[in-house]
């Protein structure tokens, strides 16, 4: 279940990442984009930046 | 269909949680990106299936291909309800399909005429901004700027293609992809 989990986390993280690329859903409904979703990418890049 | 895709993708974003496959701090990001996904197997496995039914797959990659290329800096219309939009892309998709067997009855000057004047209305109104994506003043520049670049990617092969092929078939294809996308960009912008 754990792993099932993680996959899905990884497929919906891709799915996310390629959202904040795009202009819109390229198919099917445009569900409201929160701005946590942008913060998302900012933050990553910001925790990647301290680590390194 | 909202209350199934929300019961859905809540149920999802509990699992996930509950595993410690995300952290709260990114649910509400998750829920977003989990609800995306489940939309988009539904549409893409329809699709599929109405290209199957009308035997018309390697058209479809074509056009669906295009279309998509084009439309992650586009934009465009989307409907007002996930059902609505179901319908609707079904339609335009299966629309596309019927338009393939144009290629029969053009002549390739007119096909590059309609690739021309799609491509520079597509360049005038990319991006549409919908209502349920906001976009920045960074973003806008950004999909202005990849639009441009992908549409030079874009002539490169249809030229190549052309050239290769011999026959206005494939190029029509990619012209059916573009022009989807065109259509789709107008109604968005005639909808704000």
């Amino acid at each position: 279940m754990k792993k099932a989990s993680d996959l899905l986390a990884k497929i919906a993280g891709k799915v996310i990442e390629k959202e904040k690329d795009s202009a819109c859903c390229i198919i099917g409904y445009q569900p409201h984009m929160p701005e946590s979703v942008k913060q998302m990418k900012n933050g990553r890049k910001n925790r990647e930046r301290h680590c390194s | 269909m909202k209350g199934i895709v929300h019961k859905l993708t809540d149920k999802i974003v509990s699992c996930l949680l509950a595993d410690k496959a995300i952290d709260d701090t990114e649910a509400e990001a998750y829920k977003f990106g989990v609800e995306v996904m489940l939309l988009k197997a539904a549409h893409i496995s329809t699709y599929m299936l109405i290209a199957a039914v009308m035997k018309k797959i390697p058209e479809f990659l074509i056009i669906f291909g295009i279309l998509s290329f084009f439309r992650r800096n586009t934009g465009g219309f989307h409907a007002k309800t996930r059902m609505g939009c179901y319908v609707f892309s079904c339609t335009a998709i299966t629309a596309g399909l019927f338009l393939a067997d144009g290629f029969r009855y053009v002549l390739p000057w007119q096909v590059h005429l309609f690739l021309a004047a799609g491509i520079c209305l597509m360049w005038r109104l990319t991006p549409v901004e919908h209502q349920n994506r906001k976009l920045d003043q960074e973003e806008v520049l950004f999909f202005k700027r990849r639009q441009i670049w992908d549409s030079i990617i874009f002539f490169i092969l249809y030229i190549t293609i052309w050239a290769a092929a011999g026959d206005i078939r494939l190029p029509y294809f990619m012209t059916v992809g573009m022009g989807l996308n065109t259509v789709l960009a107008v109604l968005g912008k005639l909808g704000q």
